[in-house]
């Protein structure tokens, strides 16, 4: 019996409620439901609303934004709910509104602003030291002497560089749901080769000790470095692959721009390129990429010009990707310490000379370099 | 829209809101528990006359006289303990006094003391005349379980096993987890409702402070509900049929009616700072007196329905509610709320960078989460989702303003602060008027309950207790009390109240032995004397560092042998009693 009467009473509230619609839109805030992100006030005319304030449960709610596009309105951070008390003042004025309830089969809203997009977790900005080797898989045996002979007491064929860099990239335009979106990467290497090094010594440098920190490796390299090669690329994202999957796939154009400086080498030589290729913008593979590019290299003696293909696979990942997402802590430091492989391809298809690289190495918070996090 | 559309759009409106109304009274919380609820209307504070509460009737054969503890940690703890053991002493605790409210690091002494199995001598310890003091007892034994309890407050032990129960869930691994909880299990350390990381404080304070001071001997107390009386209990059990557990705890014998003060807190972005709610948590019932809004207070519940999953049908007087054995409100996580005091601080991320403040802020989520409802008539129930439930010292730190709410005549306050001068006692101050900007230890700006000119008596009697050497105890009577809206509070007039501040006492010093004052005074250079500069006032967190709250055992000895001894020194004894208007036992009595 008790729930007819409650029933009868939603209803005779239904019905005043549509009967005041009815009249004349009146002055005070506008019907609140459940989830609204906005609030709107109407004012009498001539109110001078300098003052405004909005109070939400007795609390003033200072972080609101007016809307400029709407009539009085105000943005709101979180949305209201149901029998919060809303109140908007001005000067002597004053307006009290309860929120309704969501309506029925409406899914309740958590948050204001755009949804968070599923298919992609990279901030606007994201930048990483990385440290790490490469390997000269095939070049030509001129550019030689890379190990340190003395030091090691035997002959190798490994040709290798210790390497550290910077990677940064920065989303110019576009929110992360946009299919479109606009990215400045920009990219530092610098090499040292091992046969520079002697890690033989009593007290060997840095870069010879694992155990050394992460921060102290990393400066070794750069101070020492006998090769430098930079880069900045216009990437932009058009398309998505695999929507909503685990694992969605972002296809990019890209334009690059970058030089190769060497130790002892008469100039900069330049390294630009235009490209295609995909990404993989979330989980555990994030900012992975394949991508294949028609440039120039300008390092090399024969055909350096407009005529090289560039080939570029990039794997990073997480270590223990449970515990890194889920240790808030370690996601606020900028991410966890994760892996790299990149395989980098220069080749002319015609006869001269080709290289392929191979990097390995582990990117992390750029600040381990300077406050000797480990 | 033309008038016609508007009027069939409202037609519909009207039969699906009946609809709703109809289908969804049959399927709210079918299998509930019933529990009973007091509302209390938004504008009570201005009624007149005295208010009634759930236990007014059964509590008014005690004297019209509370006590209340401040907040303060340890060092709180350690002196509300021996202002306990000297009311006890006087004779007057249990038989005079009618409510102990209580705040923060009060709290972590009150709570024990108000639901405590043991004998009054082994809980608070053996009343001693500082003269007979003996160093070697003061730096080795603790006086009574409490202190030991106090002195034995290291985070450490409890820290480790969340920590390996936290990484066990974070491993992602139901198997690791299950692993962990295991060895915990054996180790006689399972951890009460492990799933919720809100809960880490409590099980770190229950362990400290329930665990071994009510029902000693392996009870678990953290893990069961808690009540009142057998009365109560009985009243319950009539309603629910006996579907309540049958180890609910129930407070000891001749107890004072207990208020422990906490904070609810709701963070919305829009907010430049949160919306705190003072929160009353009591043997009866639980809930915030004021009403915010139509989503917050305004209603108590038994405390055993607070934090519950689900709400249900609202009658005249009962609600249903929903009642899980894996999920208890227990007292574990009343004095983790009324003693969360870094939660504010870690919510708004004051003073941090801004990339680590997320970091920060994640950091609240150990301390008490909540959920809430309002009762209001005749409206189905809303539950929130879980709320931070902070400390009650965000608001009101002395836990006087539950006890105007209650129109109690004589009052005697126990402020156990650390801050030296008490015209810089903003606690003290916000009573009298508004004190701001809030911040991260909590907003005092509506707190304001007595005439400001009643401040400037205050500070007089004290600084003329202060020139004469003397403890800082000040009383004044026939006070009036102004109407509080954020606390609901009714004014009321005749108000006795007796203010002890936290100060050294130079007779209390004299009396103490030579190598005991040395402790005091700082001039015992062995270990037991380290960190003893600035007695009494320790600090809230650190006093020994590394340990977060923890005090040593003179330290607690000693602070609670001075706030003993100046509650039961002729003195002030015969200052209280001519201050109130009862009649409290004369020292020959005792």
């Amino acid at each position: 019996m008790r729930r007819l009467v409650s029933a009868f009473g939603l209803a005779s509230a239904a019905l005043a409620l549509a009967a005041s619609t009815v009249s004349a839109q009146t002055v005070g805030i506008r019907l609140l439901r459940d989830g609204d992100c906005t609030v709107t006030v109407d004012w009498p005319a001539n109110t001078d609303v300098s003052g405004f304030r909005l109070l939400i449960n007795g609390q003033p709610a200072t972080r609101v934004v007016l809307d400029k596009n709407a009539p009085f309105t105000v943005k709101l951070a979180d949305p209201v709910r149901e029998r919060d008390n809303v109140t908007a003042a001005a000067g002597t004025l004053q307006y009290d509104a309860l929120v309704g309830a969501l309506p029925p089969g409406v899914e309740p809203i958590e948050s204001c602003g755009k949804a968070k997009a599923r298919d992609d977790e990279r901030a606007v900005f994201e930048s990483s030291g990385f440290l790490g080797n490469v390997f000269d898989n095939f070049a030509p045996n001129v550019a030689g002497g890379y190990i340190n002979p003395v030091a090691t007491q035997e002959a190798t064929v490994v040709k290798s560089r210790w390497t550290a860099g910077v990677a940064a990239q920065y989303r110019l335009f576009g929110e992360p749901g946009d299919t479109y979106q606009l990215w400045l990467v920009s990219y530092t290497l610098h090499g040292v080769r091992t046969g520079d090094v002697n890690c033989a010594v009593p007290e060997p440098p840095p870069i010879c000790r694992s155990t050394a920190p992460t921060g102290e490796r990393f400066l070794y390299v750069v101070e020492h470095a006998s090769t430098l090669e930079a880069h900045i690329d216009a990437r932009f994202e058009f398309a998505t692959l695999q929507k909503d999957s685990e694992l969605p796939i972002k296809v990019f154009a890209a334009a690059r721009f970058g030089f190769l400086d060497l130790e002892g080498a008469p100039q900069v030589y330049n390294s630009n390129s235009l490209g295609v290729g995909v990404l993989a913008p979330k989980g555990v593979f994030r900012n992975s990429l394949a991508q294949v590019a028609w440039g120039l290299s300008e390092q090399f003696g024969s055909d350096p010009h407009w005529n090289r293909l560039k080939i570029n696979g990039l794997l990073a990942f997480d270590l223990m990707p449970g515990l890194k997402d889920r240790i808030e802590f370690w996601k606020r430091l900028g991410g966890s310490t994760r892996f790299f492989v990149e395989i980098a391809v220069d080749r002319n298809l015609h006869q001269g000379p080709d290289a392929v690289q191979t990097y390995v190495g582990l990117l992390f918070d750029l600040r381990q370099a300077f406050v000797g996090l480990r | 829209m033309p008038a016609r559309h508007q009027t069939i759009a409202a037609l519909t409106a009207a039969v699906v809101a009946a609809a709703v109304a109809v289908s969804s009274g049959a399927s709210r919380c079918a299998s509930c528990l019933q529990t009973k609820y007091w509302t209390v209307a938004a504008d009570d504070y201005k009624q007149p006359g005295p208010p009634t509460f759930p236990e007014t009737a059964k509590v008014a054969s005690s004297d019209d006289l509370a006590v209340a503890f401040s907040g303060g940690g340890t060092r709180s703890a350690s002196a509300s303990l021996g202002q306990l053991r000297g009311l006890q002493r006087n004779g007057w605790l249990k038989q005079h006094v009618r409510y102990i409210s209580a705040v923060s690091g009060g709290g972590w002494a009150a709570v024990p003391y108000t639901y405590s199995k043991l004998l009054d001598d082994a809980l608070l310890g053996v009343p001693t005349d500082p003269a007979k003091l003996d160093r070697q007892a003061v730096v080795a034994t603790p006086n009574g379980a409490m202190a030991s309890a106090i002195a034995n407050s290291a985070l450490t032990a409890g820290s480790i096993q969340e920590a390996a129960g936290i990484l066990a869930k974070q491993s992602n691994s139901k198997h690791v987890e299950d692993l962990v909880a295991h060895i915990l299990q054996i180790a006689g350390h399972a951890r009460r409702e492990p799933e919720r990381l809100s809960k880490t404080y409590a099980r770190l304070l229950g362990d400290l402070f329930i665990e071994p001071l009510v029902e000693p001997g392996g009870s678990r107390v953290s893990t069961r509900l808690f009540s009142w009386d057998a009365d109560t209990i009985a009243e319950m059990n009539g309603l629910n049929a006996g579907q309540l557990p049958g180890d609910i705890v129930t407070t000891a014998q001749d107890r004072p009616y207990l208020i422990v003060s906490g904070t609810l807190i709701s963070a919305r972005r829009d907010y430049g700072y949160p919306l705190l709610m003072p929160v009353e948590y009591t043997p009866l019932y639980t809930g915030v007196r004021q009403a915010f809004g139509g989503r917050f207070g305004g209603s108590y519940v038994w405390s055993w329905a607070y934090d519950t999953r689900e709400v249900g049908d609202v009658s005249s007087d009962l609600l249903r509610v929903r009642r899980d054995s894996d999920r208890v409100f227990s007292l574990a996580d009343v004095i983790a709320s009324t003693g969360a005091a870094p939660q504010l601080l870690l919510m708004l991320g004051e003073g941090f960078p801004a990339r680590v403040r997320s970091l920060v802020q994640g950091f609240a989520g150990y301390f008490p989460y909540f959920t809430h409802y309002a009762v209001r008539a005749d409206e189905p129930v809303l539950l929130t989702q879980e709320m931070a439930h902070g400390d009650g010292g965000f608001g009101d730190n002395l836990g006087v303003m539950p006890l105007l709410a209650r129109q109690v005549h004589n009052i005697l306050v126990f402020v156990n602060t650390s801050t030296r001068f008490f015209e810089a006692n903003d606690d003290l101050k916000a009573l009298f008027f508004p004190v701001g900007p809030p911040d991260g230890s909590g907003d005092k700006s509506h707190n304001e309950a007595f005439d400001p000119a009643d401040y400037d008596r205050l500070m007089k009697g004290l600084q003329q207790q202060r020139l004469d050497g003397k403890p800082l105890v000040f009383c004044d009577r026939n006070r009036n009390v102004r109407a509080n809206a954020h606390f609901n509070v009714r004014a009321y007039g005749g108000l006795n109240i007796c203010w002890f501040y936290n100060a050294p006492a130079p007779a209390w010093e004299a009396r103490l032995p030579d190598p005991v004052r040395a402790l005091v005074s700082g001039h015992d250079q062995t270990k037991e004397g380290k960190n003893f500069d600035g007695f009494p006032w320790f600090s809230t967190f650190e006093q020994n560092k590394p340990h977060v709250i923890e005090l040593t055992i003179p330290q607690v000895n000693l602070l609670s042998s001075l706030t003993e001894w100046i509650v039961s020194n002729d003195e002030t004894v015969q200052q209280v009693r001519s201050a109130l208007g009862i009649t409290l036992p004369a020292p020959s009595a005792r």
